[in-house]
């Protein structure tokens, strides 16, 4: 090659920028992270579960035969139905209400984080951002909310708005308010005084494009993780909920319900339990490879 | 210079509040600027220079609105700069004089590509709203601070030191301001690449007709890129002349300290030394009399009842010391 290599030629320089920018493509990142895959499956696949239930389900989850109580998985009953994983105490089906159970605590896992996690940021970024007064305001209410244990203040929120998912997700929402403001506003207070806030100041941007643009990316990774975490101990603290009576009503199926519910005959009938616990730990595991997955391709520094 | 200057900054103080750690103890006032007055021409390079803790920065900081003024006025073009009221007159403000920070490590969002920190500017004020042609201004800007476009989708911690700074320049330059405040940006780098970076910062002036003020606590850098030299110590201005002159004929006591601290060029040259016994006092409670007035072998009993005002000795030399009465 005669030619001087000093300048690249117009196509090469786009070849590399395309490259780079595909290198920086939140989706490659995430599909090269054999891990987040794995979550990204999981939580597609119980999401699928969940969605498609009338469909999957073998059996009614709500069909009592007293008769067919207590068999173990595989067991076949007198009118030749396979029950998969067994039925419960009642002789319903566990795989059907498993099914079905996965609709309702998807959606209080989700829907919980989220309500907790997204009042939860704003209120932590106001506080932090803003300081002063706004600031010991937000901040004294949220050590009000920390006052009470968890649950006891989701009971309280129960019993006021009464039961149903809608209310369930609302109350362990607000529950969930505080630990994330508290969080955020930690973080806040680490990046505005990052040099690179000031930059922005000095540019001329407004409080919230600062806000939203330069300090929101830059706490987000501990809020993720946090918020994958969350959705474990909401989906947990249902089943407490409902337990205590307060939650989703007793023939409605979830993964809480079910797993309280087997936790009185663990002796003489571990595997309702056991079932319910698994499809728990899976999806929790899902959410936190997911999330895993999701705080590495913000990472500007992990591509690869 | 019988023009009006671009900046005048007219008897700017800035005190900042420290709070006492004792309980109940009133909280004290820590005057990081008292009294300085300066006047900045269009197209000059004014290199404000003094140890650290003297206010460099903030006086900096205080031109470009990252710290609000305690008293005094800055005009930029006639315009006082304390009486913005319209969001557009503060975008306008900041649209005109910019900074470029010290540290290239931290003043870069490590969440935002070389493309996307430079554009910010054009977009916060909205100069080039299509995106075709943002893109077209960003890759010139690129080109002419020195960065290779093709590194437009990098982040921020693939670059180097020098490489970053150069990207802090051309976020303030996309701007097209009148007046860039450089607060010591090559004191972060190492020695080579800070020859790049000041030769770059002197291209782009002719270029675009800047007016700096450069910031740095080094002699050497602030004798190579000024025009006129200001030199601070604890908050004030103490000598204020142009760059040849302030080697060659240094009248302020803490200038002649300051420049008998450069080692002599040959190992047989004698100089006088000048030195300054004891430590610089706390900045913070008030002050009576000259701020070096501890410190200073000329020290009379006037310096130590009351503060000298900059006043000129010689045309465009003033010097705040009673000794040149």
């Amino acid at each position: 090659m005669a030619q001087k290599t000093g300048a690249l030629s117009r196509e090469a320089q786009n070849e590399m920028l395309k490259k780079e920018r595909r290198a920086n493509n939140a989706w490659h990142k995430l599909v090269r992270n054999r891990m987040a895959v794995v979550g990204l499956v999981i939580v597609t696949f119980v999401f699928l579960v969940a969605l498609l239930a009338p469909l999957l389900a073998p059996c009614d989850p709500n069909k009592i035969s007293i008769l067919e109580k207590f068999m173990g998985p595989g067991a076949v009953d007198k009118s030749g139905v396979t029950h998969l994983l067994g039925t419960d105490e009642f002789g319903r089906d566990l795989f059907s209400r498993l099914i079905y159970g996965a609709q309702i605590s998807v959606v209080v896992a989700i829907g919980a984080t989220a309500v907790g996690g997204l009042t939860g940021i704003l209120l932590g970024l106001i506080a932090g951002y803003k300081g002063g007064v706004v600031d010991s305001i937000i901040m004294r209410i949220m050590d009000g909310m920390f006052a009470f244990p968890f649950l006891l203040l989701a009971m309280i929120i129960m019993t006021v708005l009464g039961s149903g998912v809608q209310n369930v997700i609302l109350a362990l929402g607000i529950s969930n308010v505080p630990s994330f403001a508290r969080m955020v506003r930690g973080q806040v207070h680490v990046v505005k005084n990052e040099e690179y806030c000031n930059a922005a100041r000095a540019l001329g941007e407004s409080d919230k494009r600062i806000l939203f643009r330069h300090i929101l990316p830059n706490t987000i990774s501990p809020i993720i993780v946090y918020a994958t975490m969350n959705m474990a101990s909401a989906i947990i603290s249902e089943a407490s909920l409902s337990f205590l009576g307060l939650g989703i009503m007793p023939p409605t199926a979830s993964w809480g319900n079910i797993l309280t519910a087997g936790k009185s005959y663990l002796q003489t009938a571990p595997h309702i339990a056991t079932e319910a616990g698994l499809c728990i730990l899976i999806t929790v595991i899902g959410f936190n490879l997911l999330g895993d997955g999701i705080r590495d391709v913000l990472d500007p520094k992990m591509k690869k | 210079m019988s023009d009006q200057p671009i900046l005048q900054i007219q008897d700017l103080c800035k005190d900042f509040k420290v709070r006492s750690s004792k309980l109940f103890e009133k909280s004290k006032q820590l005057h990081a600027l008292s009294h300085v007055s300066l006047d900045i021409q269009q197209g000059e390079t004014l290199g404000v220079i003094g140890e650290s803790g003297c206010g460099k920065s903030t006086l900096g900081r205080c031109v470009v609105g990252l710290h609000s003024i305690t008293s005094g006025d800055i005009f930029y073009k006639g315009q006082n700069l304390k009486e913005l009221h319209t969001k557009e007159e503060r975008k306008s403000r900041h649209k005109n004089i910019q900074i470029v920070f010290q540290d290239p490590y931290s003043s870069l969002n490590p969440r935002m590509t070389c493309g996307q920190l430079i554009e910010e500017g054009l977009i916060v004020h909205n100069l080039e709203p299509d995106k075709k042609k943002r893109r077209e201004r960003v890759f010139e800007m690129m080109q002419k601070v020195g960065l290779d476009v093709q590194h437009i989708e990098r982040f921020p911690h693939e670059f180097s030191g020098g490489q970053r700074q150069r990207i802090n320049v051309a976020r303030a330059l996309i701007l097209n301001p009148d007046i860039i405040v450089c607060d010591e940006p090559v004191s972060a780098l190492d020695v080579s690449i800070q020859a790049q970076v000041l030769n770059l910062f002197r291209s782009i002036q002719k270029e675009f007709n800047l007016t700096y003020i450069f910031i740095s606590h080094d002699l050497s850098v602030i004798k190579h890129v000024s025009d006129r030299i200001a030199i601070m110590y604890l908050g004030t201005v103490v000598e204020l002349c142009a760059a040849e002159k302030i080697y060659s004929n240094p009248l302020h006591p803490y200038t002649k300290a300051l420049l008998s601290a450069i080692p002599p060029d040959s190992p047989f040259e004698v100089r006088e030394q000048i030195k300054l016994e004891g430590d610089i006092p706390s900045p913070i409670g008030d002050m009576k009399g000259c701020p070096l007035a501890g410190r200073c072998p000329y020290a009379t009993a006037r310096c130590h009842e009351e503060r000298p005002q900059l006043k000129e000795v010689d045309p465009g030399h003033q010097v705040a010391c009673f000794l040149m009465e």
